[in-house]
This record gives C-alpha cells, sequence and structure tokens, in this order.
C-alpha cells in the first residue's frame, strides 16, 4: 500500500540568500566608496553690539579690554599676557578671564571683553582669544572699531 | 590491493554564508550610522581654525555661509566672489528672508584679521550682527586638506 501523504517525498524548502548578499554588498560599497572623512565644524558665536535690546535691566557692566599685537602677543588692560603666538592655550589669559568672570559674578556685574585685534593678526589667534572667553563662560565678547 | 579514496567523494560541498552576512550588516549598520547629512558645503580649500571649546551645533537654520580664503578673497557658498558692498547687500537680503539670519564665517586660519573685521562689520550694516565662526574642535588630524577615507592620507597638523 503506498503512502497517502503528497508531500513525503519532498526535500526540505530552502530559501536562496544569494539576492539578499548581492544587495548587502552593493549598498555596502556604496556606503564605503561616497564616505569622505571629514571633521564635524563648530560654531564659537559673537554678537556684535549696536543692536537694540528689549531687555530693560539696569547692568553694571565691567569691561576689560584684550589685545592682539601683529606678531600674535596678548595684551591685557595694556599688559603682555601671552607672548608666544605658538602657544593656542593662552593660559595666562584663561586663568585671568577665569578670575575676572568670577569676580564680576561676585560682585553682580556683567563681564565685557573688548577685543582689539591688530589688523595683521592672524585669524587662528583672533579665535585662540574667543576660544578663552568661551572657556570663561563669557559671552559678552565685543570688537573694538 | 588498495583502494583509492576519493577525499572530495560524496554530497557537494557547501560554504555557510550566514556569518558573511551577519558581518555585512554590521558593516552596512555603521556606515549608515556614522554617516553626516552634509548640511552645507564646505570649501576644503579654506583651512579654518581650531577652537577647543566650540560647540558643534545641531541646527544650521538661518545661517549666511561665507568664506574667506588665505588670499582674502570672499565668496559665498556658490562660489561667487563677493566685495564688502556685495556682502552687505546679501546679508540685507537675508535678514529680509529670515529675521533669524546669523553669518556663519568659514576664514581661512592664516588670513589676516582686517578680512574677517571688514566681513564682521559688513553683516553687521547689513542687519545682521551675530557672527558664529567656524572652526574645529581638535587639531590632531586635518582633513581639510580633501582628504577622503581611501584617498590621501590626513595630514597631521
Amino acid at each position: 500500500m503506498s503512502d497517502s501523504d503528497p508531500f513525503s517525498n519532498e526535500k526540505e524548502p530552502e530559501l536562496d540568500i544569494s539576492p539578499l548578499i548581492d544587495v548587502a554588498f552593493l549598498l555596502l560599497i556604496y556606503f564605503l566608496v561616497t564616505t569622505t572623512l571629514q571633521k564635524a565644524e563648530a560654531d564659537l558665536s559673537l554678537t556684535l553690539p549696536g543692536v537694540e535690546s528689549n531687555d530693560t535691566r539696569e547692568v553694571k557692566i565691567d569691561q576689560m579690554l584684550i589685545q592682539i599685537d601683529p606678531a600674535g602677543a596678548v595684551i591685557v588692560n595694556e599688559e603682555v599676557s601671552d607672548s608666544d603666538p605658538n602657544d593656542r592655550d593662552l593660559p595666562n589669559l584663561t586663568d585671568r578671564l577665569t578670575r575676572y568672570a568670577a569676580s564680576a559674578q561676585v560682585a553682580n556685574t556683567e563681564p565685557q571683553i573688548i577685543i582689539d585685534c591688530a589688523d595683521e593678526a592672524m585669524g587662528q589667534r583672533f579665535v585662540d582669544v574667543l576660544n578663552v572667553c568661551a572657556k570663561a563662560n563669557i559671552a559678552n565678547v565685543s570688537l573694538a572699531q | 590491493m588498495s583502494k583509492e579514496i576519493d577525499l572530495f567523494d560524496g554530497p557537494g560541498l557547501k560554504t555557510d554564508l550566514s556569518p558573511m552576512i551577519d558581518l555585512v550588516f554590521l558593516l552596512l549598520i555603521f556606515f549608515m550610522v556614522t554617516a553626516n547629512i552634509i548640511t552645507y558645503p564646505k570649501d576644503p580649500r579654506v583651512i579654518i581654525p581650531v577652537a577647543s571649546d566650540a560647540k558643534v551645533p545641531e541646527l544650521v537654520d538661518g545661517r549666511v555661509v561665507i568664506n574667506i580664503y588665505e588670499d582674502g578673497t570672499i565668496k559665498d557658498v556658490e562660489g561667487r566672489v563677493l566685495s564688502i558692498a556685495g556682502l552687505t547687500q546679501v546679508m540685507t537680503q537675508a535678514k529680509v528672508r529670515n529675521v533669524n539670519a546669523r553669518l556663519h564665517l568659514r576664514a581661512h586660519k592664516d588670513v589676516p584679521y582686517r578680512f574677517i573685521r571688514e566681513v564682521s562689520r559688513a553683516s553687521a550694516e547689513g542687519g545682521v550682527p551675530t557672527v558664529i565662526f567656524s572652526t574645529y574642535q581638535t587639531s590632531k588630524l586635518d582633513f581639510s586638506q580633501d582628504s577622503t577615507l581611501f584617498g590621501r592620507s590626513p595630514n597631521p597638523v
């Protein structure tokens, strides 16, 4: 007597995954070829003065003048702070601005930095000083005319 | 009398492809996750300064990107050379289109400061006083020379 089950002699079904691998490889090659390794760019903000503000609070402002000479030396209140143009960290200025920000907070005044940069100074040096201001959490920075 | 043994005799050899698929999918997911969407064109000829305390932005809405090259040439993202007067006009138009317009300044690290000052002033005259300086957070590797993953090797600064 023969077996009545029609599927008894068939092989176990298999899924052909080759097209799946093809697609995955194509996608992988696409990403490998189109990927460009690029460093992310970050922001340092500066709001120039001369804008009318709606804020009517009376704020006492404590100013500090930072000058950058053509060689890249940083001068604070007419006293040389950091003279090495290759030192981007500006340790003396960082220390000074941190103390300045802390004392302004104690005295309940708004710290304000005015940067007077020489025309021939490099852009990197100007950004170094802006960076130290950001490190000391001083947002009120303006440029000398 | 010895009998020859065929080592490859028997059912057809099969390769197990599952680990390969796993690997391919892992690589695929890695590239998909690490891919950054380019939000604005970045001219690799402008090598921007380094500032360790700068913040990577999440939104770039309302930014007017201006490049200042090493020789002081000022160009917009489409590569059009701008004069100071032309830049003031561009910023005025940007302010009309978007009240939150900001100047996104990509200045070369070695450009003399006077160009930065002139561009910032022109922006303020055009009604856009907020200037955002584009910087790198680290100087360890400089990929700004148009280097690609499988192209030129990165140049240490």
